[in-house]
């Protein structure tokens, strides 16, 4: 009886151990919630937009970080980073003395990011492209991998106009960092555009299927402003020709609304970076963050019992608001300065900062009306695209190549002119047309540092000296990628 | 049926055969002489026994007048009494100071002390109950050498535990194991929940363990009955009050707006100038209407309690044990924040058949957080006192309370009211967990060989939900629309253990042997709603549904993870001298590519004091020397999926018009983890001597993490990749020696324990620096260290600045700090920045002593760390704004003018982002600390008469909890709530001083 209890016993003991142990597929489960890479289906070409959608995402996440914004626009004399209790930093960077600021490495970062999002659409568009049997989906895949070029040569335009000489990244596995002279960056961003120019529809952006992406005149605009840095200005001409003479694109003719709500993707408009609320005061929002609300002020607007925040960076300096009133501005003037205290056509009151001793004026091409902001959402700025590339821009660098090569750029340069409603002139001068890109493009990516650098007048810059025309290669990247600090290929 | 039937007959029965045997009473004293309640009386080869009562007497039917009585009791040692025939058995048991004769629980088993090859601590649950903390876990501060635990002051947060150092860059939280199944943390267990806690700190005995227990193994048991022993119900509660330990001054508002005087007078005297037109006060001698102490608003005292009742007893073949508690903290931070636990537990163990033993344990704790606001802190820390906490002039577009705001002085960035800060807050954590264990123990060979089955449940639901209602206070201090987001999350886990246990003896060769095969699944989910525009009011009305759907978002997550285990435990003993143990664990996990792990290890003992040339010798009573060596795994290493995944989502979706197209971003990283290995060896003795009143006891170890995942940046990304690169050693030594001794009826006994530790990161994978957010690890520094320029002086005159390419690069003034330039090369940069210091101490110590006198009982505990340092975060945070408020040390100690300070800056420097963008050692202070951790002074009446009732036994006592502590840092603990030691945002500590009650019924 009891000898036969333990057998039992032991029976069932064993049966249980012999029984689990034989489970040996119990460890081979698929990890719950995360989808494998190579799930991406290439043989969907409906889907085929995916990837560039997601590359087009990296200029609001990575472009517009607030900032790089405020890095690329304090250093032309113009504007002063605005506050002397936060990033003061940037109060050095103001008189080129770059130190160690965490914005540096910062803005190198996202642009390299930005770069492998379209290194990987790229090639997720050849996995595509290898699945593709008709004609018309791989034509509509060589559009695609344009517009994808696009964005990464717009990131390696902004990293050469920025760091100079940097590393070109060919493939996101590379291990060589060495990095390529300015000249050769912006010789390999002109490839890109070129694929683009070839592969993309020569419409407005606004005329694309899908609204707002970038077409071969996108590229045209960019290479031209690469081609002006490199001083070839036989082909900013062409380019800028090429976009004129299709007539599809106008001066939207309210300056001021242009960089407002009413603004966005106007026929005006090249390369824009998009923001939506969906129509809705709350719920998902897919803004440029603090782009806008970093060189806002407060605006209250007691009507509408409405106030937005701002961080009260970028202040144009006195000596730029002196310039401006010198040229007699009055649309240009009213829209570009957000003067402290004072109260716009919209009713709303911009707030005094905590002191006005350096600057109590901030940039309005950045002020959305509260009126214009869906009620609900009260981020300064709402959901305002930022303006990139405009026409006015194509029309100033049409008009200096014109008159570099001996010839009138009066037409494309009073064309800005009447829309500001400033006199027209007669046989302008590249010093007219810098005058006019400083009014016309202040604020606007850092045209104005860039036409003093390319035009060797850089050096009437507080603090300015050659050897810091650029922002230095970030540390860290330097302590860990000793190849970095080699002389750039060319 | 046969059998069950016999048995049955038996028990009615005993009665009758009693007059055949005898029926044995008798006492159980100490040495003193005075009784000892609750003794256990076992007749050996029998179910009877005894428990002895509270005059230490004891009466057993039925008792063979040839058997023997084994008496034991804890912390004395155990006898083994024949009976010769004797009816009444007077028993004298002696203390036993090494505790060799404890039960020890080990893995999967126990053992008794005295057989013991590793290091393993033992707290008993008595040490635990009257300590007022939320946690278990935090109730053991100070008590057991190279066990580290961090508290938090935040109501219902568990504390971080670190046993021998840190070993991984990722989580370092020991596993903990309760009645069999594996937790993360004990902070759903009430301290009275708890019979004993066993703490593994080496590889020897962590290793049965295997991949999870590299960071040591705290095995829990829960309060169990006895056999043979009658209802025993007990109160145990405790009322008390919470104040903070230290506050920490700040300057106040006229010291403020001098050092504002000081750095710039022509910046700063507009912000002056508005407060005192807002407020009132007067410009020419810098006087304010409004001075609020944030912080001084910010705390309160605030009340602690907890009950717990509990019945345990047993018969001769069940035991059991009931428990109910619950316990209460208010927050000590002035709003709503609060946690609750109630917890019931029960245990029932049955010996169904002489070869069938079954039971049962559970415990259900039900727990309500409501959480702080930690950012309050910081903010506190960042105002300027010179605004009030309300103004009432304030229109109605303040609202709902009209709250006072920086924008009333033109400072709208950064500068927010800190009260504010705290009441618009709330969020709460429900949480509901089950804990059940069913066993079934097949006894083959009686005391000799067993089958255990056990088979675990973990249950648990946490729901989380943060509602914001509409306010203003100002620009950037206020929401517009309600929101209301909740979650639910769940844990599913289950394990199935089975245990095959041999043991016997042949003449003096002692074997035992262990095998056993382990299952487990681990599950867990997560769900998330959140909404706007939900209607305020009652909280009744706060569900999603009730907001705007447009704006309803959702999300969830989840994972599971599977594991197979074998594990097997091999140990010999030759006549109790030489002892030898193995283990081997083979782990199989779902959650790595590579599934299978092992771990082995080896200890060894020898009992110097039973050779035979120590037999003639006196100053030793008793002497072990131990030595052990094992490997463990660490999985708190995140799971690799094996394969790149792409990024989807609005995040990664670019905006066409007004809508988006669904876009991808193809992450081309991916990371292929495996878990840590540890190995460490270990080497201890153990010696009682002095008439056996001293007892010491010194491990040495060292402890290697090899593969220590660590993730650097990748190239010119912020994103990380995370792999196995990194090795750590932690080296030292944990010490303990305790005296005790008794004259007369005063017994005492003074205790000190010490743990040197040297932590080192030995190699990060061909890398000699990671650089992490907060610190840095460099090969032959210690982990998390913090990273930056060495300040040697302040810059005293123009001169000085003069003379110094750095000084004249950064536009640098008198009252600058002055960093080291390490190579002389006249710049800042990266070769002179240096490893300044990390939180992780060097030595931690602890001395408590205590007595007891007659009715009287009195304890002290006190605790230390040496060589432990913090970042000042809140200081470092001043680049953020120039308008941070400086505390009271900045003020008091800045450089204003030539020879002021060669250590502390000016005003204008604590302000510039030379001081503040760049890592320094002006902000690296000391962590150390020395506390009066625990004081209790208690007094036990006994045999109170109450009408026909005799109460057995009340103690009333008094405890401080951390009392008084004494430390250097500007801070209000220097416990942070942060790993890597960024004092910021941290909850303050509290002393808790409690009234507490112990009955017996």
């Amino acid at each position: 009886m009891k000898t036969r209890n333990r057998i039992l016993a032991l029976g069932v003991a064993a049966c249980l151990m012999g029984g689990s142990l034989t489970s040996c597929d119990y460890l081979d489960i698929v990890p719950e919630q995360s989808v494998p890479e190579d799930s991406v289906d290439y043989t969907d070409i409906e889907n085929m937009y995916a990837p560039v959608s997601g590359a087009y995402a990296s200029i609001r996440t990575n472009n517009m970080h607030w900032v790089i914004n405020l890095q690329t626009i304090i250093r032309d004399g113009d504007v002063w980073s605005g506050r002397i209790d936060d990033q003061g930093d940037l109060l050095n960077i103001n008189k080129f003395m770059y130190g160690t600021f965490w914005g540096i490495r910062e803005m190198w970062n996202q642009y390299y990011g930005m770069i492998k999002i379209t290194n990987g659409a790229i090639e997720s568009l050849e996995a595509y492209a290898a699945n593709i049997t008709n004609e018309s989906d791989m034509k509509l895949n060589r559009q695609y991998q344009g517009e994808v070029r696009i964005i990464r040569a717009l990131a390696y335009y902004r990293l050469a106009q920025m760091f100079g000489a940097v590393t070109i990244l060919r493939t996101n596995e590379q291990a060589d960092m060495r990095r390529s002279t300015r000249d050769a960056v912006l010789r390999y961003v002109l490839e890109d555009l070129q694929y683009a120019i070839d592969n993309c529809p020569k419409v407005r952006p606004n005329e694309m299927a899908h609204m707002g992406a970038f077409t071969a005149y996108t590229a045209e605009a960019l290479a031209a402003k690469a081609n002006l840095i490199l001083g070839n200005y036989p082909e900013v001409e062409k380019l800028t020709n090429d976009i004129i003479s299709s007539q599809k694109f106008e001066l939207y003719p309210d300056f001021y609304q242009l960089f407002k709500i009413p603004g966005k993707l106007c026929n005006e408009s090249l390369m824009e970076c998009q923001s939506t609320y969906f129509g809705m005061g709350s719920g998902d929002a897919v803004t440029v963050d603090a782009f806008f609300a970093c060189a806002g002020p407060g605006l209250t607007n007691a009507e509408l019992n409405r106030s937005f925040g701002g961080w009260n960076f970028a202040g144009y300096t006195d000596s730029f608001q002196n310039w401006v009133a010198s040229r007699n501005e009055t649309i240009r003037k009213e829209t570009s300065f957000l003067l402290a205290g004072s109260t716009t056509r919209e009713g709303d009151v911009v707030s005094m900062p905590g002191n006005t001793e350096n600057t109590g004026c901030w940039n309005g091409k950045w002020y959305v009306p509260i009126n214009q902001v869906i009620e609900g959402r009260e981020q300064y700025g709402g959901d305002n695209n930022v303006r990139l590339i405009r026409y006015a821009e194509v029309l100033l660098m049409n008009a200096e190549a014109l008159v570099r090569q001996g010839k009138s750029g009066d037409a494309p340069f009073n064309q800005v002119r009447k829309r500001a409603a400033m006199p027209e002139l007669t046989g302008v001068t590249v010093d007219q047309i810098l005058d006019e890109r400083r009014m016309e493009l202040c604020c606007e990516w850092g045209v104005r540092y860039e036409d003093l650098l390319r035009t060797g007048k850089a050096d009437i810059l507080e603090g300015w000296s050659a050897d810091k025309a650029y922002f230095p290669v970030p540390a860290d990247h330097q302590n860990d990628y000793p190849e970095i600090k080699e002389e750039p290929i060319d | 049926m046969k059998r069950l039937l016999l048995l049955f007959a038996l028990v009615v029965m005993t009665s009758a055969f009693a007059a055949q045997a005898l029926t044995v009473k008798g006492t159980v004293v100490d040495d003193a002489n005075e009784p000892l309640p609750g003794v256990s009386i076992k007749v050996l080869n029998t179910t009877h026994g005894a428990i002895t009562d509270i005059d230490g007497a004891f009466v057993i039917n039925n008792v063979e007048p040839n058997a023997t009585l084994q008496v034991s009791y804890i912390g004395y040692t155990t006898i083994d009494v024949p009976v010769n025939g004797r009816d009444e058995i007077n028993i004298t048991l002696k203390e036993d100071v090494a505790k060799l004769d404890e039960v020890v629980v080990i893995g999967y088993g126990t053992a008794q002390a005295k057989d013991l090859t590793a290091p393993i601590a033992v707290i008993k649950g008595e040490e635990l109950s009257n300590i007022p903390t939320t946690s278990p876990m935090a109730a053991i501060q100070g008590k057991v050498p190279g066990v580290t635990i961090l508290n938090s002051g935040t109501p219902g947060a568990g504390p971080k535990v670190r046993i021998r150092g840190t070993g991984s860059f990722g989580s370092a939280e020991p596993l903990y194991v309760v009645d069999g199944m594996f937790y993360d943390n004990i902070d759903f267990l009430n301290n009275d929940d708890i019979q004993d806690m066993s703490i593994l700190k080496d590889a020897s005995a962590a290793a049965i363990y295997g991949v999870k227990a590299a960071n040591g193994v705290v095995i829990i048991t829960t309060k169990k009955g006895r056999h043979n022993e009658a209802a025993h119900i007990s109160y145990n509660g405790y009322v008390g009050v919470q104040t903070v330990t230290k506050r920490l001054k700040m300057a106040n508002a006229h010291e403020y707006a001098t050092m504002l005087q000081e750095a710039n007078p022509t910046a700063y005297n507009p912000i002056i100038e508005n407060a005192i037109n807002t407020f009132g006060g007067n410009f020419n001698n810098l006087t304010f209407g409004a001075d609020t102490d944030w912080y001084g608003e910010l705390l309160r005292d605030a009340v602690m309690t907890n009950h717990s009742l509990n019945i345990a007893g047993g018969s001769e073949r069940a035991t059991y044990s009931l428990g109910l508690s619950y316990l209460y903290q208010d927050g000590i931070m002035n709003t709503d924040n609060n946690y609750n636990r109630l917890n019931f537990r029960a245990q029932i163990d049955y010996d169904a058949t002489s070869w069938l033993k079954v039971g049962f344990s559970g415990v259900f704790s039900q727990s309500k957080q409501q959480l702080p606001n930690n950012k309050a802190w910081e903010v506190a820390f960042n105002a300027p006192q010179f605004f009030p906490v309300y103004d009432d002039r304030r229109g109605d577009d303040v609202f709902p309370v009209k709250y006072a705001s920086p924008d009333q002085f033109g400072v709208t960035n950064n500068l927010y009211n800190p009260v504010a800060t705290a009441n618009y807050y709330n969020s709460r954590n429900n949480t509901n967990q089950y804990l059940t264990n069913f066993y079934a123990q097949f006894n083959l060979l009686p005391d000799k060989l067993n089958f255990k089955t056990s088979f675990g449940k973990d249950y648990s639901t946490v729901k989380g939900r943060t509602f914001t209602e509409p306010y203003y206070v100002g620009v950037n201090q206020q929401a517009t629309n309600s929101s209301l987001s909740k979650t639910v999350t769940t844990y599913d886990n289950w394990s199935w253990d089975n245990v095959l246990t041999y043991k016997d003896k042949f003449g003096k060769h002692g074997v035992g042997a262990m095998v056993g095969y382990s299952m487990r699944q681990d599950s867990y989910s997560m769900l998330n709603g959140s909404v706007s525009e939900v209607p305020t009011g009652k909280e009744e009305y706060w569900y999603i549904v009730n907001g705007n759907k447009e704006t309803a978002t959702s999300s969830d997550g989840g994972s599971r993870y599977r594991s197979q285990s074998v594990f097997t435990r091999l140990n010999y003993d030759y006549a109790g001298k030489y002892l030898v143990m193995f283990t081997f664990r083979a782990d199989g996990t779902s959650k790595y590519q590579e599934k299978w792990g092992y771990f082995p290890s080896i200890g060894g003992a020898w009992v110097i004091t039973s050779e035979d040339f120590m037999e003639n010798q006196k100053a030793f009573d008793y002497m072990k020397l131990r030595a052990s060596w094992g490997k463990l795994g660490n999985d708190n290493v995140a799971a690799s999926d094996g394969f790149a995944s792409v990024a989807t989502g609005l995040g990664t979706s670019g905006v066409f018009g007004n809508v988006t197209y669904p876009g991808f971003q193809n992450t081309t990283y991916y990371s292929w983890l495996k878990w840590e290995v540890v190995t460490e060896t270990n080497v201890g003795l153990q010696f009682t001597t002095l008439g056996n009143r001293l007892d010491v006891d010194i491990d040495w170890f060292n402890r290697t993490t090899n593969n220590a995942v660590i993730s650097p940046l990748l190239p010119f990304e912020n994103r990380t990749l995370a792999g196995n690169y990194g090795t750590i050693e932690n080296m030292g030594a944990d010490i303990q020696a305790t005296w005790s001794d008794r004259v007369g009826e005063f017994k005492y006994y003074v205790t000190a324990n010490g743990s040197i530790l040297r932590n080192r990161v030995k190699s990060l994978g061909g890398k000699s620096i990671i650089k992490g957010g907060e610190t840095a690890n460099i090969v032959g520094e210690k982990m998390n260290s913090f990273y930056g320029y060495k300040v040697v002086g302040i810059y005293q005159n123009q001169a000085q600045i003069d003379a110094s390419p750095i000084a004249k690069a950064y536009g640098l003034q008198p009252g600058d700090l002055i960093y080291e330039d390490v190579n002389n090369d006249g710049q800042l940069n990266g070769e002179d920045q240096m490893a300044l210091g990390s939180y992780i101490p060097d030595f931690t110590y602890g001395i408590s002593l205590g007595f007891s006198y007659k009715n009287f009982d009195f304890s002290l505990s006190t605790l230390g760390t040496v060589g432990s340092k913090l970042y000042n975060r809140k200081r470092a945070l001043h680049y953020q704004s120039a308008y941070y408020n400086f505390d009271h040390a900045q003020f008091a100690d800045r450089w204003h003018g030539e020879g002021t300070s060669n250590t502390n800056p000016s005003s204008a420097a604590l302000m510039s982002s030379y001081t503040t963008q760049n890592t320094n050692s002006y902000y690296v202070e000391s962590a150390d600390y020395f506390r009066f951790q625990n004081i209790a002074l208690g007094y036990t009446f006994k045999n109170i008469k109450m009408g026909n009732y005799k109460l057995p036994s009340l103690r009333m006592s008094l405890n401080a909890d951390r009392p008084f502590s004494f430390f250097k840092a500007h801070s209000f603990t220097p416990e942070l709530s942060d790993a890597q030691g960024w004092d910021t945002e941290v909850y303050p500590l509290a002393s808790t001083f409690t009234f507490g009650l112990q009955i017996d019924f």
